[in-house]
């Protein structure tokens, strides 16, 4: 039974809770480094690594932050982990951090894991929050990986740099081709949770890691807060 | 109606914050200390594969102004070129150039050896061998511009839809000319 | 020279470098906040003025404390505490001192410190010190072009924002509503964006 619990804090980030196609979590780098499947590796493995390691350590200092400074700490530590990742990075696949660029430092401010520390990390055991940063990990690489291919495979031909298309449309893998592809997606993955009979998020706002914050102000948050109250 | 904080309301968390920030500095200096070693060797490694690629017959490098100019020599240590390393601002960000000028004042090869900021299959096929290939022969004593700005003079084709990035590499070769005529100009006297 | 320098900073940055549009910063607000025209001009105006504030402190940081020293590689941790420490302040003093804009504003505050445009405009501008050749890249041209980055993601927001102002009385296919359609449409304002390309170099020749 324990297992299977642990189980599931790993694979709901795959398929059911998947970061960027239903949360809509991440979506800066989601359009931004998918212009090639090896650069959407890139990204979702290090932001992967950042994801378990903040994970981890937060959820072990739960006990030590003040609720007050909850935010900052996370912050700070998250910011630590990427940075110690980009500088990894930058020894050992220079490669890498040349093709991701300013996205790779930018991974601080990704939704998807000071999202994970507030929703899950601050409140969850270390393992299952190990689990849980691994989980969305991989589901935000697959869908980024996804993209990537898609994108590669129009825009350029290739795929991880392999020929395979003798043409070329250009568009896929400028910026508007981008938010084409990445629409398409989430009508895809739309379709398939609604034949599933789930309910449809329809705004970023709702897996916003600051939504809290702004939700008695903001309308809009403010009906999914109602939303969550009814839950 | 404000509540009173009391002194310890205000330096726990003053205190754990601090705390955290120490320990993340601690562990940031300590990863940079290890790794900043490896990332130098691989700006140097990068570099001097890049000098390679403009000056293939040199055998080694002499420093003349650091990470700018550099004199290539043969086996024996004759002079044979310069490897001039310039940057430009492209279309998404820095681009930056190699470039390689003979004795004979003409330009050898050329290597684009940064271009990540630039557009994929527009502004990054700058560093295709087709365009760089180019600005072989070309003299380094005379501006160089893109066909599509000047029609006379020494000019190259601008890589399809990606006139910008040309433009950058273009410019960024032609700053490491002036580089080169100053150098020429001032070891002459 | 400078007048001129500082005119093609700020263009570009609307423009060519449109942060939204071009270099994929700042999406959650842009999917989230445009839905109407005032919140998205609202929104707009703090990201500006943090934008703005936020380089105004790290510029002269990073180029005086953290280059000499040689402790470049805290520069995200930095900023990023910089930033939310900044939101923070302003805060607190537009809520004191000018409660009427605090209302107007306040909500979106919370919000910037992780909007990814504020630490991309404030991490991007030290590239450029370096990639800059024709002229000085000065502390005035990066306060200049956090300006007009703000800005540009105006631009983007208010633009958005008619657009899907629009789409609320168009017949869309179901499937479509909500975030595959507006994604669809950015696509389309994005990619007139693309026009732009060279337009500032062209306008503002500098040498």
């Amino acid at each position: 039974m324990e297992k299977r619990g642990l189980l599931k804090e790993f694979t709901k980030g795959i398929i059911k809770e998947n970061p960027v196609l239903c949360l809509v979590l991440g979506t800066c780098p989601t359009l931004a480094v998918t212009t090639s499947a090896s650069n959407a590796i890139g990204m979702g493995v290090a932001a992967t690594a950042v994801l378990v390691c903040s994970n981890a350590v937060i959820s072990a200092l739960r006990k030590f932050i003040p609720d007050k400074v909850r935010i900052p700490a996370y912050i700070t530590i998250i910011a630590g982990f990427v940075t110690i990742v980009q500088m990894l990075v930058k020894a050992f696949a220079p490669a890498i951090n040349d093709s991701l660029g300013i996205y790779l430092p930018l991974i601080v401010v990704n939704c998807i894991i000071l999202g994970r520390a507030e929703m899950f990390a601050g409140k969850n055991p270390v393992i299952p929050s190990i689990l849980d940063g691994l989980g969305m990990g991989v589901g935000f690489t697959a869908a980024l990986l996804c993209m990537g291919i898609i994108r590669e495979l129009l825009g350029s031909g290739t795929v991880f740099g392999a020929q395979i298309l003798p043409f070329q449309i250009l568009i896929f893998i400028l910026p508007p081709g981008g938010f084409f592809v990445f629409g398409m997606l989430i009508l895809l993955a739309n379709k398939l949770n609604t034949r599933a009979g789930k309910a449809v998020k329809t705004t970023p706002c709702d897996g916003c890691p600051m939504a809290a914050n702004c939700s008695q102000k903001s309308e809009k948050c403010g009906e999914k807060e109602a939303a969550e109250n009814v839950d | 109606m404000r509540k009173k904080l009391s002194a310890k309301a205000i330096l726990i968390p003053t205190i754990s914050l601090f705390l955290i920030c120490l320990v993340v500095t601690a562990l940031l200096a300590l990863t940079d200390n290890v790794t900043a070693e490896k990332i130098a060797e691989n700006e140097e490694n990068n570099k001097q594969a890049s000098m390679r690629t403009v000056l293939p017959d040199a055998a080694d490098f002499e420093e003349i102004e650091a990470d700018v100019l550099y004199l290539g020599k043969d086996q024996s240590g004759n002079p044979i070129g310069y490897a001039i390393s310039t940057a430009t601002q492209g279309y998404g960000g820095q681009v930056k150039v190699m470039t390689g000028i003979g004795m004979d004042g003409k330009i050898v090869g050329v290597d684009v050896f940064y271009n990540d900021d630039e557009t994929p299959g527009l502004g990054k096929n700058t560093s295709n061998e087709k365009f760089r290939e180019q600005y072989k022969g070309l003299n380094a004593d005379s501006e160089i511009a893109v066909s599509k700005d000047s029609a006379d003079g020494q000019t190259v084709d601008a890589v399809t839809s990606a006139t910008i990035s040309s433009r950058a590499v273009t410019k960024a070769v032609n700053e490491a000319c002036e580089k080169y005529n100053e150098y020429t100009a001032k070891e002459a006297k | 020279m400078l007048i001129k320098s500082l005119i093609a900073v700020f263009l570009a940055a609307i423009l060519t470098e449109n942060y939204v549009l071009c270099k994929f910063l700042g999406i959650c607000p842009f999917l989230g906040v445009s839905k109407k025209l005032n919140t998205a001009f609202g929104m707009s105006v703090a990201v500006t003025f943090v934008m703005v504030l936020a380089t105004a402190v790290t510029f002269p940081i990073y180029t005086y404390i953290l280059v000499p020293s040689g402790m470049e590689y805290l520069q995200t941790v930095l900023f990023i505490l910089i930033i939310a420490g900044l939101v923070q302040l302003v805060e607190i003093i537009l809520k004191k001192y000018i409660p009427s804009l605090y209302q107007s504003l306040g909500i979106y505050l919370p919000l910037i410190t992780t909007n990814c445009a504020v630490l991309g405009v404030t991490m991007l501008v030290l590239q450029k010190v370096d990639s800059t050749t024709l002229y000085d890249y000065t502390y005035i041209h990066a306060l200049v072009n956090a300006f007009g980055a703000g800005i540009g993601f105006m631009v983007a927001m208010v633009m958005f924002a008619g657009v899907r102002g629009r789409l609320e009385s168009a017949d869309i296919p179901k499937s479509l509503k909500g975030l595959p359609i507006t994604l669809v449409s950015a696509a389309l304002v994005s990619l007139s964006f693309l026009g732009f390309a060279g337009v500032v170099d062209k306008l503002i020749p500098l040498g």
